[in-house]
């Protein structure tokens, strides 16, 4: 299996072109995730921009994000991490509005309910850095047993795996 | 990210290719108001060249559509495929706007609910 890929980066808007590519070069190597390509080219994004935008409140251009591909036998875990204060955006973001009008929809929020759309596991912690682990890929939960796995693995993988 | 429009008397409809993401959704928020005159009626923006969209391209639109709205334009999407139709679908912006499978629909019930020719 290949190896975890990992990619220290600025925090500026520009870098998302860089980004991209760093999945695509992964996707490459790690067959299985291939079919998660575009899930995860918008979860990252989802997750850098809040980084930049928000972490370090947007006109901080050097704030350091490190960014971590994991193989899985059937997927990729993606780890992101900032030094910004810490902040629970999984829990303490605004709340997103999927049923308003067009005058009345707020501007915003969307991003994170995309990303737990299109994982199959978020969660953050925080231990010096914020740290959001997204796992992509698990077979059907009989009973929520393949979904224990899959985690289950992930956050094994995961451990002591700060860049 | 590239934006054109094309008109057709009232009718503008803006052909955006390539990916919305944190990157280009400025440019598409700033090209699609530059496109859009104050004559017109229409607008309808066609999404079938556009391989990706995120949370940000989605606020760009909505951004747009805030604006047209107020000015009383008739605003509708067409063109929604694969990723990009799944994204709208989950946000929920497959419900605030129109949504038409083909340009043409699109250009019809606007032209009808507008009452321009």
């Amino acid at each position: 299996m290949s190896k975890v890929e990992r990619l220290e980066i600025d925090s500026q808007v520009e870098n998302l072109t860089k980004i991209e590519a760093w999945i695509d070069s992964f996707c490459e190597s790690h067959f299985p995730a291939v079919e998660f390509r575009h899930k995860m080219h918008l979860v990252i994004e989802e997750l850098f921009m809040n980084a930049v935008m928000h972490g370090y409140g947007g006109d901080r251009k050097d704030g350091p994000i490190w960014l971590a591909l994991h193989p899985l036998p059937e997927g990729a875990a993606l780890v992101i991490e900032d030094d910004a204060p810490p902040f629970n955006v999984l829990e303490d973001g605004p709340a997103p509005d999927t049923q308003s009008g067009v005058e009345d929809r707020p501007i915003g929020g969307l991003g994170i309910m995309l990303v737990r759309n299109m994982a199959d596991h978020v969660s953050y912690d925080y231990d010096k850095r914020n740290r959001i682990t997204t796992v992509f890929g698990r077979g059907p939960p009989p009973g929520g047993g393949a979904d224990m796995d899959v985690e289950g693995s992930a956050a094994a993988g995961l451990q002591g795996s700060s860049p | 990210m590239d934006c054109r429009a094309s008109r057709d008397g009232h009718a503008v409809v803006v052909e955006v290719e390539g990916r919305i993401d944190g990157a280009t959704a400025g440019d598409l928020e700033n090209s699609m108001m530059a496109e859009i005159e104050d004559t017109d009626k229409v607008v309808v923006c066609d999404l079938n060249g556009v391989s990706y969209v995120s949370s940000a391209g989605l606020r760009a639109i909505l951004v747009v559509a805030k604006r047209l709205s107020k000015q009383a334009v008739d605003f509708s999407i067409c063109g929604l495929n694969g990723p990009v139709a799944e994204v709208f679908h989950i946000s929920g912006f497959d419900r605030i706007f129109k949504v038409y499978e083909k340009r043409e629909e699109a250009l019809a019930e606007a032209t009808a609910n507008s009452g321009q020719a």
